[in-house]
């Protein structure tokens, strides 16, 4: 399916004209794509690497998992609002590039993961199951660090491939 | 989804993505390393061929 069509029409729109016409804002923009990424990869690696026992040992995962979901979506929405505006300034290079392709099915991948696998196993984790009362319906411990070691990845790849997008 | 279940599609989902990750940087950084051959070398290197 050709999708090039979505670039021109944002490559055509006010906001394109806004992006390119405003310095200070699309660099005030800028600054709220990185900080919501620092955010949203910060959450999750506070919340994977608990669950790998890196760190906050002494805290119950429940707990970070509870309070780090709030912030990862502020952080999902800020990324996707911010880049929009962001890529629409730049719509038809991007249409081409690699690297933005690879960074949008990282962001896809990372957010059905999150959402899917991630969420049901950190839910029945033998701590957070533990922690609820009833221990006997859990998965294995190996299984949740191996949850968490290919949630980081994804996420370092959109990372990466966004870092590598103005290299390209 | 039982538990047992969502064990093994989480666990194999895993695998998947660990080992695509791996292949996809893989290749990033072999085709880094071979543009920065580029940029140093008068003569185009053989790996350029094959990017």
């Amino acid at each position: 399916m050709d999708i090039v069509f979505i670039f021109e029409w944002l490559d055509a729109s006010w906001l394109s004209d806004l992006a390119r016409t405003s310095a200070g804002l699309f660099s005030m923009v800028q600054a709220v794509h990185i900080l919501s990424m620092i955010m949203l990869c910060g959450m999750i690696i506070l919340g994977d690497l608990r669950m790998l026992n890196v760190v906050l040992t002494g805290v119950p995962s429940a707990v970070i998992l509870q309070n780090t979901k709030k912030w990862i979506y502020i952080g999902l929405a800020g990324i996707i609002l911010s880049g929009i505006y962001e890529s629409s300034a730049i719509a038809m290079k991007l249409a081409t590039n690699s690297f933005f392709w690879a960074k949008m099915a990282g962001l896809a991948m990372g957010i059905i993961f999150m959402l899917s696998v991630r969420s049901a196993v950190y839910s029945r984790a033998p701590e957070v199951i533990s922690s609820n009362g009833s221990q006997s319906d859990s998965v294995d411990a190996w299984v949740v660090k191996l949850v968490a070691v290919a949630h980081l990845f994804i996420w370092f790849s959109v990372a990466a491939n966004g870092r590598w997008i103005g290299f390209s | 989804m039982t538990t047992n279940t969502l064990g093994k599609v989480a666990a194999l989902c895993s695998v998947v993505i660990i080992i695509g990750w791996g292949i996809y940087w893989g290749v990033q950084v072999q085709d880094t390393m071979c543009l920065l051959e580029a940029s140093e070398s008068i003569d185009i290197p053989e790996c350029l061929e094959n990017m």
